[in-house]
């Protein structure tokens, strides 16, 4: 159980009432060990988000249990959700949200700020942070000096400033190109095994299914299994079984993500397979 | 700490120029305004503390020389002097009249002086004498300025030519001036022989002028002694009176300026950081913390102003005595002090709407898209 960061049991998030009444989030239960990068995926609509909101302290669940290190945040009133916020959490949002009339170290400070910590030791912590980022030679700069994953470095370095045991990422690679993308989830994968923080994802991002040790498929508000997935020799992207096109080898199947893949390893299959 | 609220604030240059600068000539609105009150009050008792006698005596009653006539039979200057503590009496005769110069005419304080000892007359000259010989007076040096005459010239006083003996300095207020003739000249022109207006009266070391004038009031009757702060105090408090209910609607609409410039900068500059709000409620920052933000915002902007306001009004003060030196313009500590007040005032109502709107900011909204 001590292994445990983020615990939600039979959570549901119901908005409006009688005829107008949506049930967002439907009896979802979910636990999250430490270290442990979990990805959401799930349709437009399905309570991806709501379910993050929920999990981060910034909604409150209609029924259902929520703890993160073992306490209990669910029924906490909402005064004391801040306080949860700031010093269990860290956010990545998609659009990076730092405030434009800050450098980068600055914004990393004001989170610092918000849980007390004040003064050179708040700007000694941002700026090491940042070094520890590959930002040392951006720290005075504002977000509109910054590309696009340097922002977004900027934002995983305040997710990280209050030592979190939780990291939650709403789409953090959809505003990337793909390379910056790739370098972004090597950062959260690394936040997750070298630091032992556990990352929630949630995202339509495929790519980031290589880095989760879980991927949980969210539809119309429950869990659903996924479909079994497989690797393509060629490319070797992860394709669902069930739509890739495949081909037989050698009495074994295999999977492709478009035909040109499967075209290529028919031509020479002995390339891609090793025995 | 990391001050959003500065960092905000010196982002959107030209917002924050609008902001101070509203707020700056709003604030020296009311500073000038009192600035030019408190200079007329000044210049109104130019006379009275410059003439620097410890007591001023009058008829029973009267407590002020503006607005005021004053006749004291003249034997009351020896009933004064034999009163205990009392060093030196000095009448003096006053009216307010015209000086007419051809087809200009000033109005002016008359003071009738005795030349020989000089009391009572003007303490400083800018040209000439004022060693007057009959028929001689000593003018206003701004005052003549505005006429097109100068020392030898001829005037109208009181109905009767004077030939301009000198030209006195810091005599001339927003209203009206200070003409020195001899007490003689003054006596025979209005049929006052054996009676003064006021004495003026100095006392012997070491006796406090209230006591001075206590004894008097005690001693000698029908007279009404003060000492100078009194007799000063009295005069600039029928001017005071006088200017009070403009100066309240002046200051008032002075500082709703300031309150609407800043109030107004302050809601949009709220309003463009709407989602920056929501993004540090998501992270964690308690309403209170941003309420502290935006008051620190609202706060800052108009101390700038405040400050701005102060600087030109001093400025323009420095600008007023080169020229226009007949409308002072004095800015107190006083003032200084109530526009700073005033601009804490203004900055915690600024911020009285962007804070409700602020609370009503859902963290959540910055996760839609």
């Amino acid at each position: 159980m001590n292994n445990v960061a983020l615990l939600a049991e039979r959570v549901s998030k119901r908005f409006g009432q009688g005829r107008t009444e949506v049930t967002a989030v439907r009896e979802v239960s979910l636990e999250v060990h430490k270290g442990e990068i979990v990805l959401i995926m799930g349709p437009s609509g399905s309570g991806k988000t709501t379910l993050l909101l929920m999990l981060g302290a910034l909604l409150r669940p209609t029924s259902g249990r929520i703890a993160v290190d073992g306490r209990e945040i669910s029924s906490l009133p909402e005064g004391k959700l801040p306080e949860i916020r700031i010093n269990h959490f860290g956010f990545i949002f998609q659009d990076f949200n730092l405030l434009s009339a800050l450098t980068a170290s600055e914004n990393v400070e004001v989170s610092l700020n918000l849980a007390g910590v004040k003064g050179k030791e708040a700007q000694a912590r941002a700026e090491a942070i940042l070094r520890g980022l590959d930002l040392a030679d951006r720290l005075d700069f504002r977000p509109e000096q910054l590309s696009g994953g340097e922002k977004q470095r900027v934002a995983i370095a305040r997710a990280l400033a209050n030592d979190p045991a939780v990291i939650l990422a709403d789409e953090p690679t959809a505003n990337l190109d793909s390379h910056i993308g790739h370098e972004v989830m090597r950062l959260l994968r690394q936040i997750a095994r070298d630091q032992g923080r556990s990352v929630i994802i949630v995202s339509h991002d495929q790519r980031i299914k290589d880095i989760a040790d879980r991927v949980l498929w969210l539809e119309d508000g429950e869990f659903n299994a996924m479909a079994a997935r497989a690797e393509d020799p060629v490319c070797l992207m992860s394709v669902d079984i069930e739509t890739a096109v495949s081909a037989e080898y050698g009495g074994q199947s295999y999977y492709f993500c478009a035909d040109g893949c499967r075209a290529e390893f028919l031509a020479d299959p002995a390339r891609f397979v090793h025995s | 700490m990391v001050s959003v609220a500065r960092r905000n604030l010196f982002q959107e240059k030209t917002r924050l120029l609008i902001s101070t600068g509203g707020v700056a000539f709003a604030l020296l609105l009311v500073l000038a305004l009192d600035g030019i009150v408190a200079g007329s009050l000044a210049q109104i008792t130019a006379y009275i503390n410059n003439a620097k006698a410890d007591v001023y005596v009058a008829q029973s009653g009267v407590r002020t020389m503006h607005m005021s006539a004053s006749a004291l039979p003249i034997s009351k200057v020896d009933e004064v002097r034999r009163v205990d503590g009392v060093k030196r009496v000095e009448p003096i005769l006053y009216i307010s009249n015209f000086v007419v110069a051809g087809d200009s005419r000033s109005l002016a304080y008359i003071i009738g002086f005795d030349p020989v000892t000089g009391k009572g007359g003007p303490w400083r000259l800018s040209s000439g004498s004022a060693d007057l010989q009959h028929r001689e007076v000593v003018l206003d040096a701004s005052a003549a300025g505005k006429m097109g005459v100068g020392v030898g010239d001829e005037v109208t006083v009181m109905g009767a030519p004077f030939h301009i003996r000198g030209l006195s300095a810091g005599t001339s207020s927003i209203a009206n001036s200070i003409a020195f003739v001899r007490m003689d000249d003054f006596a025979t022109m209005r049929s006052q022989s054996g009676t003064a207006s006021y004495l003026l009266v100095w006392l012997d070391d070491g006796v406090p002028a209230r006591e001075g004038a206590r004894r008097i009031n005690a001693a000698v009757q029908d007279v009404g002694a003060q000492t100078r702060a009194e007799f000063a105090h009295e005069e600039a408090r029928v001017v005071r009176d006088m200017t009070a209910e403009i100066m309240v609607i002046m200051n008032s609409v002075g500082f709703l300026i300031g309150l609407a410039a800043a109030g107004l900068t302050i809601y949009t500059a709220t309003l463009s950081k709407m989602r920056e709000y929501g993004v540090l409620k998501a992270l964690g920052a308690g309403n209170g913390w941003l309420y502290r933000l935006v008051i620190e915002q609202a706060f800052w902007s108009v101390t700038i102003g405040a400050g701005t306001s102060v600087a030109l009004s001093l400025a323009l003060s420095a600008l007023f005595a080169l020229v226009a030196p007949s409308i002072p313009l004095l800015i107190e500590p006083g003032s200084v002090a109530k526009v700073f007040i005033g601009a804490g005032a203004i900055s915690v109502i600024a911020a009285g709407i962007p804070v409700a709107q602020i609370a009503r900011v859902d963290p959540v909204a910055v996760f839609r898209r």
